[in-house]
């Protein structure tokens, strides 16, 4: 009996871990040499390659906790709780994100760590200020973006198909396989002036300080101006949206 | 959702290829036919075995897995192929106009068609089994989606050019886990007919057919009926 009970404790003790190595830490660690070693071939004279990627693709993990989405909630009629408590539905849902946001950037941070023990880290303290200030809007805008294609699933049964369709235009408007400035001057013109590149593109080369002071405030007007109307329609869309959705025992 | 996929991953190398004609001995043409297979391969799947794949996971944990036992017919077939999907079968379509214009665009020989012919059901097999070998987990563990996803990462290698790895990641993509054998290393025999990299399709494709069936038995066997 006790020996039954130790087993299954130890199980327990390593499966979780085991199960959060699998889940978040190995795919994102695996997806990583595929555009290094891409671009590493195709443009041998830029060096900071590999740390474009490495840094785009931790904010992309960071900012985007796949936990944080409501669409399970609203199929299986147990969001319908929300409305019981005396916050608004987006601000409760804005905070469970920020929850998620931290796990996720205290295990962002170890990983830079772990990789900074092992190589120098191109890091300045002017880099890393940028990074600061443009952090919020980075947050705020991969928050609002997955936010409103996970309130698609108020109207529709099928909300998976919208953010599958989200992260493969990251992939591509986001930086998450290439850097903005490899794309054609007319599509880089279109993804410089949408709201994905907060999700990957900022924070790296941010980070990289590859932005002069100019670009940043530029950036942060931008930034605020997504913020503005992204936040406005998400409003908008929510509202309805709850107004439509018929919860289970109403 | 495979439309964009598919423009994305286009694009993708659309873009690398503005910087550089050759990515170690890989030029466009011989990446649009990495890409052309990879298309029809995925499309083939998504309208054939997708849902049959997705929807194991909860077949075993629900217990309704016996009812595929009982069924007269092969469980491994039925298990993966029960459920055809009629809106990826446009994909299907869209994969082959995409495979014709890159044959007629980049004008195919006629031994690349041969070889073509040849080696796309056994690259479609390789990926048959690599997709299931992922979602046999279901079987042991109470959370399979971690495989699943690992899977849809490990997918971008079978993406890429085989030659931007060093030898000893393209071993083991190429044999132990062979990414590689789905459409980058058919891609690169159509182009160079070279004997090396069909032996190492050969092998890989192989060695993942005999890993799974063995897994799948090894599965079953593990496999507690709701019954019982």
């Amino acid at each position: 009996m006790i020996f039954s009970i130790t087993k299954s404790e130890i199980k327990r003790l390593f499966a979780y871990p085991l199960i959060f190595f699998l889940r978040e830490f190995l795919p994102f660690v695996a997806a990583l040499p595929v555009p290094v070693l891409l671009w590493q071939n195709a443009t041998p004279s830029d060096t900071q390659v590999f740390w474009y990627f490495l840094f785009s693709m931790t904010a992309y993990q960071i900012f985007t906790p796949e936990p944080a989405y409501i669409s399970r909630e609203v199929y299986d009629g147990t969001v319908t709780r929300y409305f019981l408590y005396p916050h608004s539905f987006s601000s409760i849902i804005f905070s469970r994100y920020l929850g998620y946001l931290v796990c996720q950037l205290f295990l962002g941070l170890l990983f830079i760590i772990l990789v900074a023990a092992l190589w120098q880290l191109p890091v300045t303290l002017e880099g890393f200020l940028k990074f600061l200030l443009l952090t919020p809007f980075c947050v705020g805008l991969s928050f609002l973006l997955f936010s409103l294609v996970e309130a698609v699933t108020l109207w529709l049964e099928d909300g998976w198909t919208f953010r599958v369709i989200l992260e493969v235009v990251a992939i591509f408007l986001a930086g998450r396989f290439l850097k903005l400035e490899h794309l054609p001057s007319i599509v880089e013109a279109v993804a410089q002036t949408l709201p994905f590149k907060f999700m990957a593109y900022i924070p790296s080369v941010a980070l990289l300080n590859n932005l002069s002071w100019f670009e940043v405030s530029v950036i942060t007007f931008q930034g605020l101006a997504w913020l503005l109307v992204l936040g406005y329609v998400f409003r908008l869309f929510l509202n309805e949206g709850l107004r439509h959705f018929s919860a289970f025992g109403s | 959702m495979d439309l964009v996929y598919y423009s994305s991953l286009f694009a993708v190398y659309y873009s690398v290829y503005l910087f550089t004609d050759n990515l170690n001995g890989w030029d466009f043409r011989a990446t649009l036919f990495l890409l052309a297979i990879w298309f029809l391969i995925d499309s083939f799947h998504m309208a054939f075995l997708a849902t049959g794949t997705w929807s194991l996971p909860s077949v075993v944990n629900q217990g309704l897995f016996d009812s595929y036992l009982l069924k007269p017919v092969n469980c491994f077939i039925f298990s993966f192929f029960n459920k055809f999907e009629p809106s990826s079968f446009y994909n299907l379509l869209l994969s082959v106009g995409f495979l014709v214009i890159v044959a007629f665009k980049f004008e195919i020989t006629a031994i690349e068609l041969i070889t073509f012919i040849c080696i796309f059901p056994v690259a479609l097999l390789a990926s048959i089994f690599l997709r299931v070998l992922f979602i046999l987990p279901c079987f042991f563990l109470e959370t399979p989606y971690a495989f699943m996803r690992l899977f849809m990462t490990l997918k971008d290698y079978g993406t890429s050019p085989s030659d931007i790895f060093t030898p000893l990641v393209r071993y083991i993509l190429g044999i132990l886990l062979p990414f590689l054998v789905i459409a980058s290393l058919p891609a690169k025999f159509i182009v160079t007919q070279n004997m090396e990299t069909l032996f190492v399709v050969a092998l890989g494709s192989s060695l993942i057919s005999i890993f799974t069936i063995w897994m799948w038995n090894k599965a079953i066997n593990h496999y507690q009926s709701a019954s019982s």
